[in-house]
């Protein structure tokens, strides 16, 4: 059987510069990879070549369930159930909460009126966000809220693979519990998910295999507590020892 | 003055404020959403009204106003429609497109002035109006036609900010309008999102233009001084919010008829760019803006 997700030999380059290196992962339904690395080392790159949005990939392939997705356009893409969220908080400002969310639901599952807005609820429901929150302009809440709210916007599209980019930066211990209770959640649910964290506790506590990057070549995949002990992970991390 | 005169003087200026919001508002919706200034605006604005000119010449009288303005907005939605494709949507990605925007609306306003004057002529036109005759209003002589302006102007704008908030495709052009990447992360078809702006902002250009056409006398380059308004009152007011050119438009308006009053005709436009500069220099989001730019 064809695995869930699968990348292969994918690369991107800048001119000169190789963002992604000849990698490759197998992903299998119901899992969750977290995806490690230092700053630039490839990790939003890889979310964004499997998007193509903003840019898709130089040479590889990216299998979806079977069938190769890499020549799709980037709407086909989104259509099929790959959503993403991003490391800041990105929301339609203007718009009100509930609209952020009806939106996203309209888009991409064509629902309309008042199944739209069970489909709002049912999302909101799944990840706690507070309805009374849904009439607020987006850019008026603080920002655990404006995590959350992207966080339901993307189960209101209804993901089957979920790519979630530093979901806890900038929140502070508590809100980061909240974080790691609801990708348990939704993981639950049957949601494949990728995750990109800088959060280690967050990271290890919920993935089930890790795989770290370093200038765009992948240097460690397996289990959690065989990748955090390898030692070449750790001197990408710590430095070489003395 | 007398009262009368002022109240004439005033509702000159609502009326005119009625119609500048309506291609201001056009010009926002563009700038807002494809992020450029459209110089062909002041075109969609003479073509609409030729356009409209031409369906009054086969269908004249009050009902063939209506259908004249109704075929000149659809044909010019179709006409902006088309070309985003043409226009922006070739240089989109390119970090030069404001640059390039400029010259492409520049040179399809040409093509259009020009299309205007080889097919129908130099010669000055005027639109039949719809409706004649003149209101007593505080003893001032207001005629119907500028009321029937203002009063559909104001339609327009109400139809247009329905079709924004409560409609889906209005919900999307106002979310790509603020996040384009994260809007083609949610599947947005945004190309055609933002042609629909594009048609949008014709159609409202060819509202205005079939009305300004009932209400003075038309040339193929006759769009470029609305445009200029259009372009005083974006700056005027900011496109902080939907509603901030409509209340520019309206005081902009209003300046402008007592100008034109105590200052005369030539003197008029001087001083609209006067507070132009002026709100540049001290308020550059424009007088009920913040600086950031939504729909």
């Amino acid at each position: 059987m064809a695995p869930f997700f699968e990348i292969r030999n994918l690369s991107r380059s800048f001119g000169g510069l190789k963002a992604l290196s000849n990698l490759s992962l197998v992903v299998d339904e119901g899992e969750i990879v977290g995806i490690a690395g230092p700053n630039g080392s490839g990790k939003s790159t890889l979310f964004n070549v499997i998007t193509k949005i903003p840019f898709g990939s130089s040479s590889g392939e990216v299998v979806f369930r079977g069938s190769r997705i890499e020549g799709l356009s980037d709407i086909a893409i989104a259509r099929m159930g790959i959503v993403r969220t991003f490391q800041r908080e990105t929301v339609f400002r203007s718009m009100s909460c509930v609209d952020n969310i009806l939106v996203a639901i309209e888009q991409t599952l064509g629902a309309r009126g008042a199944e739209a807005e069970k489909l709002a609820d049912e999302a909101s429901e799944i990840v706690g966000f507070p309805r009374n929150f849904h009439n607020v302009p987006a850019a008026a809440l603080p920002i655990f809220y404006q995590k959350q709210l992207m966080i339901t916007t993307a189960v209101a599209q209804k993901p089957k693979l979920l790519l979630l980019d530093e979901p806890a930066s900038s929140l502070i211990e508590d809100e980061v519990d909240w974080v790691h209770e609801v990708i348990k959640k939704l993981n639950s649910m049957g949601i494949t998910i990728l995750l990109i964290e800088h959060v280690l506790p967050l990271l290890t506590g919920v993935s089930s295999r890790l795989l770290v990057l370093e200038q765009g070549s992948r240097i460690a995949l397996g289990p959690v507590d065989d990748v955090i002990r390898n030692p070449v992970v750790v001197e990408a991390f710590l430095g070489k020892p003395q | 003055m007398a009262f009368d005169t002022f109240v004439f003087i005033l509702v000159s200026g609502i009326v005119l404020g009625g119609l500048y919001a309506l291609m201001a508002v056009g010009l926002a919706v563009v700038w807002t959403t494809l992020d450029v200034f459209n110089f062909a605006h002041g075109a969609f604005v003479a073509l609409g009204a030729y356009v409209a000119w031409q369906v009054t010449q086969f269908a004249p009288g009050p009902q063939g106003f209506v259908f004249a303005t109704l075929a000149a907005t659809i044909f010019m939605f179709v006409v902006g429609f088309l070309l985003h494709f043409c226009l922006i949507k070739p240089f989109e990605r390119s970090p030069n497109i404001v640059l390039l925007a400029v010259i492409t609306t520049l040179a399809a306003s040409s093509i259009m002035e020009s299309s205007i004057q080889l097919i129908w002529g130099p010669r000055e036109k005027q639109i039949e109006a719809a409706v004649s005759g003149r209101f007593e209003f505080f003893g001032a002589g207001i005629g119907a036609n500028d009321l029937l302006a203002l009063v559909v102007a104001l339609a327009a704008l109400a139809g247009l900010a329905l079709f924004l908030r409560r409609t889906s495709t209005g919900r999307a052009m106002r979310a790509a309008a603020q996040n384009r990447e994260a809007a083609e992360l949610m599947g947005f078809n945004v190309a055609i999102l933002f042609a629909v702006a594009l048609g949008i902002a014709a159609a409202t250009a060819a509202l205005a233009g079939a009305f300004i056409g009932s209400l003075r006398f038309i040339n193929p380059t006759f769009g470029a001084d609305p445009l200029m308004k259009a372009l005083v009152v974006v700056i005027f007011g900011g496109v902080a919010n939907f509603t901030s050119p409509i209340y520019a438009a309206f005081i902009l308006g209003i300046i402008e008829s007592f100008s034109i009053y105590y200052l005369g005709l030539y003197w008029a436009p001087a001083v609209l760019f006067a507070l132009m500069i002026a709100v540049l220099i001290v308020k550059p989001e424009g007088l009920f803006g913040n600086r950031q730019k939504t729909l």
